[in-house]
């Protein structure tokens, strides 16, 4: 990959930043009184264009998805490579090829439960899949899907076609990371891995479920090592913080492994864990030769938006502003 | 053969979808007109129980009436996350009061 590939991208990326939605406006949104002010704050934004025909409330996700497809399509014409938006785009194909097994399965149609985002074609993907024809089909996923298909004829137990696809997206999505050589992309990824593993680790402890499931359950390459997370099982709470606390995500696990002491719950955890991961993104401000920015805007579009349905899902179930703030997400500007 | 009905929900998406794990079918409506022309078609569709959210059923008073004095389905009124509104344990209490003939609860 090729630094100065990217002065163009880089430029128009910046003005794009300029659109995202600032704190304030968030902050408007928040304190709106119903739905329709929402909306009315808004149309005043870049969202305005696909804003069009909505007759009810309820169909705010026409707005959110629609708004998340144009950004994805947008940056990869805007990108010189496409593995820069493959590497947030991957999640959709596999969230896509757990749809697709389902569906064979049960030999019903979920065609809504399909995104219509993602690294490949999809529908060529879904007829190959049909037709037996695994010849044409990305290696990696191929593999994903003839071992899925395998284990299910010896286990028959569903809960392991989501198990394996998340390892195999988990493995595929390294080794995109991998390739760029980009550090911020391998920080990202194996970021990512840790603070997954960890909330894993705490699921699985709360299930009361043993070490063996644990092991299938946690996924390879972050820095903290497979096995330090499966012998986690049995330390408590503080001793799995204390464990963990030299690594780059420890603070914020530490953090979270407090809140989830106290509310047993691991929303505040999430929230941190998204939060970290935005903000080792924020220094891609002041890249201007690399493929950094555009991954960045992308991520922050995809928080944008998840900020956006945290608002409107509470102002329809009428959470109070309190309620929202403390759920919402920090922006990338 | 032993003959095995369905069992539906019906309300507004945020408060019915968790039912679905537990191989409930879900099915979410906004207003009125939805939820009234999704009641009568899934009582005609095998469904055993259908429970409904009760700021739902407050919209459509007349098709629950309908259901009452038929066996099946049975329509249930159950609280959504905004809370209750007791018209679903008034209805208990009622019902118990005309099979027991007091209030026993």
């Amino acid at each position: 990959m090729d630094r100065m590939d990217y002065i163009q991208a880089v430029t128009r990326t910046r003005v794009l930043e300029t659109r995202l939605l600032s704190r304030a406006r968030l902050e408007r949104m928040v304190d709106a009184k119903d739905m329709e002010e929402v909306f009315k704050v808004l149309g005043e934004t870049e969202y305005a264009n696909v804003m069009g025909g909505l007759t009810r409330d309820e169909e705010y996700e026409k707005i959110l998805s629609s708004e998340l497809k144009r950004v994805y399509k947008l940056m990869y014409e805007i990108a010189r490579d496409r593995v820069v938006v493959d590497l947030l785009a991957l999640k959709y194909d596999y969230h896509n090829l757990k749809v697709l097994i389902k569906e064979k399965l049960l030999q019903r149609d979920f065609e809504d439960m399909y995104i219509s985002i993602g690294s490949m074609d999809f529908s060529k993907v879904k007829m190959d899949y049909l037709a037996g024809n695994f010849r044409d089909m990305d290696p990696k996923v191929r593999e994903a899907i003839e071992e899925v298909e395998k284990d299910l004829e010896i286990n028959e137990d569903p809960q392991r076609i989501d198990i394996l696809l998340d390892k195999y997206y988990f493995e595929h999505l390294y080794k995109l990371a991998e390739s760029t050589d980009i550090p911020l992309f391998i920080d990202y990824v194996k970021d990512l891995i840790d603070l997954t593993n960890i909330r894993t680790l705490i699921r699985v402890k709360k299930q009361n479920k043993d070490i063996k499931f644990l092991e299938e359950v946690v996924v390879p390459h972050g820095k903290i090592g497979k096995d330090d997370i499966v012998l986690a099982l049995n330390d408590s709470t503080e001793g799995i913080a204390a464990k963990f606390k030299s690594f780059d995500v420890g603070p914020d696990i530490r953090k979270g492994l407090e809140a989830y002491q106290e509310s047993n719950r691991l929303s505040e955890f999430e929230k941190l864990m998204d939060d970290y991961l935005m903000d080792i993104n924020k220094p891609s401000k002041f890249v201007n030769f690399g493929p950094e920015p555009i991954f960045s805007y992308v991520l922050a579009k995809e928080t944008e938006i998840k900020a956006l349905r945290i608002i409107m899902v509470s102002k329809l179930n009428k959470l109070s502003p309190e309620d929202i703030r403390e759920r919402l997400r920090d922006l990338y500007v | 053969m032993i003959y095995m009905y369905k069992v539906a929900v019906v309300g507004d998406k945020d408060s019915i979808l968790g039912f679905k794990a537990l191989g409930i079918d879900a099915f979410p409506v906004i207003d009125k007109d939805e939820a009234r022309r999704i009641v009568d078609t899934i009582a005609r569709d095998n469904y055993g129980i259908i429970f409904i959210t009760e700021q739902m059923a407050s919209l459509i008073p007349e098709t629950i009436e309908r259901y009452n004095i038929e066996t099946i389905p049975a329509v249930i009124l159950i609280p959504s996350n905004q809370g209750t509104l007791n018209i679903g344990m008034d209805r208990i209490n009622k019902n118990v009061e005309k099979a027991v003939g007091t209030n026993i609860l």
